[in-house]
């Protein structure tokens, strides 16, 4: 069983305030969905657990998260079940750690060099912890396959080309793990669940095991791989969905719907549908509004999201799984048609002409104008705005304020 | 756009007021002071873009009638346009378009070109007063308006757009003051705090582990210390604790021998013979009590018996020893004593009857004596007589009256029978003398019949009738038995009813003595025979005395009383018989209880004598055995010592080899001491390095159980999330905002050097070239003289000023109606500060303007309308003041 990116007691990241009830639930989540592999494993009798590394969401490893995880571990050993991890960005060996003495079934590969494990006739495992944060060494290139027996499984915690949304750690490429000589690449820091290569050699990121908020990488089922071999050669490759909350998204297009009544009644269906395929299931919704239409401008009447956000949760709070609605985030466009707007030649078709002009050059020094009074009392806590996407930005500054322009003559 | 004309129905001095037809380019309305020039100025601007505000003057209230408001006829690229508004009413605007598809508002917002009442005002329709007025055409307010959307078309102004730009980013954030992003910054510092502190608590678990080590390592080296104290105490003190069963023990051994020492063989020889003799002393001392006593006792009740010998007399032959229950003596005493009393009694009561009877009987026989006797026989007849006769002479007076009444009745009867038959019989003869007289002769028979009258006559005459028989009988008869009753009676006869009632008291008075003496008589009888009966009860009463006596007398014997007692003192006497029999009883007892304790006495002391060889007797004796007694007790209580301690010494026996042990823990006691101290100490400081392991165990649960730092990261990552979105609103507004300002700023660029020029034009020509051009300096405006001096309008003369500023409404107008709609201008009197040269040049700058679009001027001045229309170049319309016109 191969599982990565465990962040045992983690934060979850861009949600926004939440019900109690609902904090609690993800407070334990990382925890529980942990609880959950080991009884999987357990379950499935599996020969082993990977975990690919960010076992901790911190380098201060929290203690609740340490004991948590010591104590799967030895519910793991008591099945026989031996678990093989290595560090990761997220939980260096730098870090303190409350396990003073590892159970025995567990394996922590070290940073200095690529170990390798030997699990009787079935596997050779190698693999290396990060020693600290920041890796930036191509760690795949000190992997060379032994002449150990059975199968021969990579256990790394790494960036594989580039990755959107992921801190390019001990970056490296496909070739560079295909050159290694490896059955298996157990790999994690992706959240994303990806297969890169599905045999000679298996290149797979499970994904993390608990999603951690509303980001695509977070959406949707997350688990562990399940791999099944067979006289050294590996058959298959499954995904075992483990987690307690799923995030999802619920897009919802506004063109055609005539008002916010009807625009609840459509996020309502959409949550219906989610339900549904989500049963039984904790959820955390976004929901997404695109396309445009006359809903436009009562969305960007002020509260009116705000409004609507409090009435669809009070409507679909029930017993049961939890629901919870996160946000709801406009990404409708104005019912003016862009193109046709620039071609009239007016002040909105100025504003849009404006716009085009700044996406050039200056476009960085416009922002740092006019983000000027907010950046100079140095506040804390607002959020790193350089890596934002400005252009995507300007576009909707630009909707904002012919919207505005428009609204007049809407009236 | 062409103002076409207007229709007002109500406006200052203006009712009913019609303008018609109003061809384009320059129209000069001319009319004296107070005609209406300004109230028309107000009506085209209330109409187009909403009257004043309530109590400003500019809303003119109709002086002459009418409703307050009017309509505007427009003159549009689709035809005439009729705007309608009133003061006062809220949605009273009517416009009413030549075209359909298109709202009425939006209609005419785009017929003006998207222009307000403020740009209206300042640039398209203006008063000599906002014309001098700077602020009327500030030069940013004006070119914003222009160059905003407005002019460019239908849409919200620019600067509402950025007003609420601004708006939203303020409410999102502000420097100073509250704002969403200042206070989830204050909550996210609050939570980093918290969250610092709940990871620094985290941070210390390997030290707290530490810790918990370190004191757990503490208790054990503490608790082993205190179990090595505790042994080395517990020997000291088994040591401490035998020693003084030991020290027992050896005081046991001595101690048996010292009483082994003073046994007495001898003693416990007797010893079993002293006991019994010893045991038997209190019953012995009782008795030695007891001896006196008993002989003073027998003394006198010697003396008591002696008194009651004597106060039974000599006569008293009874023996005191016969005992017996001494309430029968007593009782049989009292029964006699009771029953001769009664016999007694009894006598007594017999004979006072026998003396009561006999003068009872005494008593009747005399008042038989005196009480009359009268004959009964006789007076019987004369009850029976009296009885009879008053009946009878009631009946007799009753028939006498009876006869009487009859008599009557019949001869009243008689009377008229008679009387009848005399009637017929005359009838008869009257009939047959009749006859006779009819037959002329006298017949015999009526001669027989006269004779027979005749003789009725007489009989009738001479024999009367005689009364009743029978009822003359019986009286007679009842006449004969009232004599004979009166004469039994001894009254004459007939007698007196007085009379009879005196012979009728006197027999109820004999008859009363009768009946008295009969019952005397009776009762005599009787008393006589109680007497007789008394007589014979007290005879047999004293009989049974005599036998009673003799019973007596016989009971005195038998018990021995004397012969002469009476049977009243015979209670007393058994009493006295009692009392000596007691006497005599309580006597033989005390003779016998001194007998009997003479002898018991003797009985212990001669073999306690024997024992002790002594002679002494009484207390002495007693002593003496006493003595010894104590002595034998003594040893026996030794002997029974030893045997304890032989017992206890054999039980508690030590091994040699402990006993130097246990001679020596004396010293051994600070020893023992010592570790007692050392292990209080040990002990305490165990109890604190355990209360220390345990604080740090609980903390190291507490951390190892402790989702805070998760919680608070989690909460810290809503806070972060919460004001990420907020930033990013707010530079989405604040990009905005920079784009609309940063387009209205290129607009200004752009298209303002053509309004500044063609200002400068008709500036340079209005001031016959004073002034070459104007331009713009930073946000001001300034005219550049024929010598290139840059003067700012306050530094201009009035005149010079307002020619600028109108000069540059010209220029902006025409930029308006080049970017939208060209508007109509209307003026009024602008032209008054001007000097008669420059007011020409103007009047011709606004008659070429005038060409391109509609020109309305007011003017109370001729010469200014002249200059306006001169050579007809425009038509002059006169204003009355009474809302006539005129055109000129």
């Amino acid at each position: 069983m191969h599982a990565a990116d465990l962040h045992l007691d983690t934060p979850f990241v861009g949600i926004g305030r939440v019900a109690p009830e609902v904090r609690a639930r993800l407070r334990d989540a990382s925890l529980e969905a942990f609880d959950n592999l080991v009884q999987a494993a357990l379950d499935r009798n599996a020969a082993f657990v990977l975990l690919a590394g960010d076992l901790y969401d911190g380098a201060e490893r929290g203690v609740r998260a340490q004991l948590r995880f010591l104590r799967g571990v030895e519910r793991l050993g008591q099945g026989g079940i031996p678990v093989f991890a290595v560090h990761g960005n997220h939980d260096p060996l730098d870090g303190w750690s409350a396990i003073r003495q590892p159970p025995e079934n567990l394996i922590l590969f070290g940073s200095e060099r690529v170990e390798a494990r030997v699990v009787g006739s079935l596997a050779t495992l190698y693999g290396i912890s990060y020693p600290r944060r920041e890796v930036e060494e191509n760690l795949a290139r000190r992997f060379r396959r032994g002449d150990g027996p059975g199968l021969h499984i990579a256990l790394l915690h790494a960036s594989v080309n580039s990755q959107p949304e992921h801190a390019p750690y001990s970056p490296c490429t496909l070739d560079d793990l295909c050159a290694a000589g490896m059955d298996y690449w157990a790999l994690g820091h992706i959240h994303q669940r990806q297969v890169l290569r599905d045999g000679n050699p298996w290149v797979v990121y499970p994904g993390n095991l608990q999603g951690r908020g509303v980001k695509s990488s977070e959406l949707g089922a997350k688990g562990a791989m399940l791999v099944h071999a067979s006289d050294d050669r590996i058959e298959r490759v499954r995904f075992l969905p483990l987690d307690c909350v799923r995030f999802q998204e619920a897009p919802v297009d506004i063109g055609g719907l005539a008002d916010l009544d009807a625009l609840r009644k459509a996020v309502r269906a959409e949550i219906a549908r989610l339900r549904e395929s989500e049963r039984g299931r904790d959820l955390v919704v976004r929901v997404v509004l695109s396309g445009r239409g006359p809903l436009r401008e009562d969305l960007r009447r002020e509260g009116a999201l705000d409004g609507l956000l409090e009435e669809l949760r009070q409507e679909l709070a029930e017993p049961g799984p939890i629901l919870w609605l996160d946000r709801i985030t406009d990404r409708s466009g104005s019912a003016l048609d862009r193109a046709a707007l620039a071609q009239r030649g007016d002040f909105p078709a100025e504003i849009l002409r404006c716009g085009g002009g700044l996406r050039d050059e200056p476009l960085m020094q416009f922002v740092e104008e006019r983000l000027a009074p907010l950046r100079k009392p140095r506040i804390a806590w607002l959020p790193e705005m350089d890596s934002w996407d400005w252009s995507a930005l300007l576009r909707e500054a630009e909707d904002r304020a012919v919207d505005l322009l428009e609204s007049e003559q809407e009236r | 756009m062409r103002i076409d004309g207007w229709f007002i129905e109500g406006f200052g001095v203006f009712h009913d007021y019609e303008v018609k037809d109003l061809p384009p380019g320059l129209v000069v309305f001319l009319g004296p002071n107070e005609t209406g020039k300004s109230t028309l100025l107000a009506f085209l601007r209330g109409v187009l873009f909403g009257f004043a505000a309530r109590r400003n003057a500019s809303r003119y209230p109709p002086l002459k009638g009418g409703r307050h408001g009017g309509r505007v006829f427009l003159e549009a690229s689709g035809g005439l346009v009729t705007v309608e508004r009133y003061v006062g009413r809220r949605h009273s605007l009517r416009v009413a378009l030549p075209w359909s598809g298109e709202d009425e508002a939006a209609g005419l917002a785009r017929i003006l070109g998207g222009a307000d009442d403020k740009l209206f005002r300042s640039v398209f329709a203006f008063s000599l007063e906002e014309l001098q007025t700077l602020e009327s055409l500030e030069a940013g307010q004006i070119r914003e308006r222009i160059y905003s959307a407005h002019i460019l078309g239908a849409g919200r102004p620019a600067r509402q757009v950025i007003a609420a730009l601004e708006g939203r980013m303020a409410a999102l954030f502000r420097p100073r003051g509250a704002s969403r992003i200042g206070e989830l910054a204050a909550r996210a510092e609050e939570i980093a705090a918290a969250w610092r502190q709940a990871r620094e608590q985290a941070e210390r678990y390997p030290a707290l582990i530490r810790e918990v080590e370190t004191h757990a390592a503490e208790v054990a080296a503490l608790e082993r210390e205190i179990a090595q104290l505790q042994e080395q105490r517990r020997r000291g003190e088994s040591l401490l604790a035998l020693r003084p069963l030991w020290r027992v023990w050896s005081q046991r051994i001595e101690q048996r021998r010292q009483l082994a020492m003073e046994l007495d063989d001898r003693l416990a020889g007797i010893a079993p013979a002293v006991e019994a003799h010893y045991t038997a002393l209190p019953l012995h001392e009782e008795r030695l009590r007891q001896w006196p006593d008993t002989r003073r006792r027998n003394v006198k009740l010697e003396e008591e018996l002696g008194r009651w010998y004597a106060r039974l007399g000599e006569d008293w032959s009874g023996d005191l020893q016969a005992g017996g229950d001494p309430e029968e003596l007593a009782g049989e005493a009292r029964g006699w004593a009771q029953q001769i009393a009664q016999i007694g009694a009894r006598r007594e009561e017999a004979e006072r009857l026998l003396d009561a009877a006999s003068t009872e009987a005494r008593r009747i026989a005399g008042e038989l004596q005196q009480t009359l006797d009268p004959d009964p026989g006789s007076l019987r007849e004369r009850e029976r007589a009296l009885a009879r006769i008053r009946p009878n002479l009631a009946e007799l007076a009753a028939q006498e009256r009876a006869g009487e009444a009859l008599e009557a009745a019949r001869r009243e009867a008689v009377l008229r029978q008679t009387w009848i038959l005399w009637l017929v019989w005359l009838g008869i003869l009257v009939a047959a003398i009749m006859s006779d007289w009819m037959s002329g002769a006298v017949s015999r028979t009526t001669l027989v019949l006269l004779a027979v009258t005749l003789l009725a006559l007489i009989l009738g005459r001479f024999f009367p009738r005689a009364p009743g028989i029978q009822g003359q009988l019986g009286i007679d008869e009842l006449r004969a038995v009232v004599a004979r009753d009166a004469a039994t009676l001894g009254l004459r006869d007939p007698p007196e009813a007085e009379d009879l009632e005196a012979v009728a008291s006197s027999l109820a008075r004999e008859r009363l003595h009768l009946e008295r003496r009969e019952a005397l008589q009776g009762d005599l009888l009787r008393a006589r025979e109680t007497e007789e009966r008394r007589k014979a009860s007290l005879a047999a009463l004293a009989g049974e005395a005599s036998s009673e006596g003799q019973a007596w007398n016989a009971w005195k014997r038998s018990r021995g009383f004397p012969e002469a007692i009476a049977a009243a003192e015979a209670v007393e006497y058994a009493g006295w018989v009692d009392q000596a029999r007691q006497a005599y009883a309580a006597r033989e007892e005390v003779k016998a209880e001194t007998r009997r304790l003479a002898l018991e006495l003797g009985a212990w002391e001669r073999p306690v004598r024997e024992l002790l060889g002594s002679t002494a007797a009484g207390e002495a004796l007693v002593a003496e055995l006493t003595l010894l007694h104590g002595r034998c007790a003594r040893d026996r209580r030794r002997r029974e010592e030893i045997a304890l301690l032989d017992l206890a010494i054999e039980e508690a026996r030590f091994p040699e080899e402990l006993e130097s042990a246990l001679a020596a823990a004396g010293e051994g006691e600070a020893e023992a001491a010592r570790p007692a101290d050392r292990l209080t100490e040990a002990q305490g400081q165990r109890d604190q390095a355990l209360g220390r392991w345990r604080i740090a165990g609980a903390a190291r649960a507490d951390l190892e159980q402790s989702a805070d730092v998760a919680a608070l990261e989690t909460e810290l990552e809503t806070v972060r999330a919460e004001i990420a979105g907020a930033a990013r609103e707010w530079a989405v507004a604040a990009l905005a905002k920079g784009l609309v300002e940063r387009t209205l700023g290129e607009y200004t660029r752009i298209h303002q050097p053509g309004v500044l020029r063609e200002a400068s034009e008709s500036f340079a020509r209005v001031t016959g070239g004073a002034y070459r051009r104007v331009v713009q300096q930073d946000e001001g405006l300034l005219a550049e003289d024929r010598a290139g001096a840059l003067r700012r309008p306050e530094e201009l003369s009035r005149g010079a000023m307002e020619q600028l500023f109108l000069c540059l409404r010209l220029g902006l107008a025409d930029e308006f109606g080049r970017r939208g709609a060209p508007l109509p201008l209307v003026m009024d009197d602008v032209l008054v500060n001007f000097d008669p040269r420059r007011a020409r040049a103007m009047a011709a700058e606004i008659r070429r303007f005038a060409h391109s679009r509609q020109v309305l001027f007011f003017t109370c001045h001729p010469e200014t309308a002249g200059m306006l229309a001169e050579d007809g170049a425009a038509p002059v319309i006169e204003l009355s003041g009474d809302g006539a016109t005129g055109l000129g």
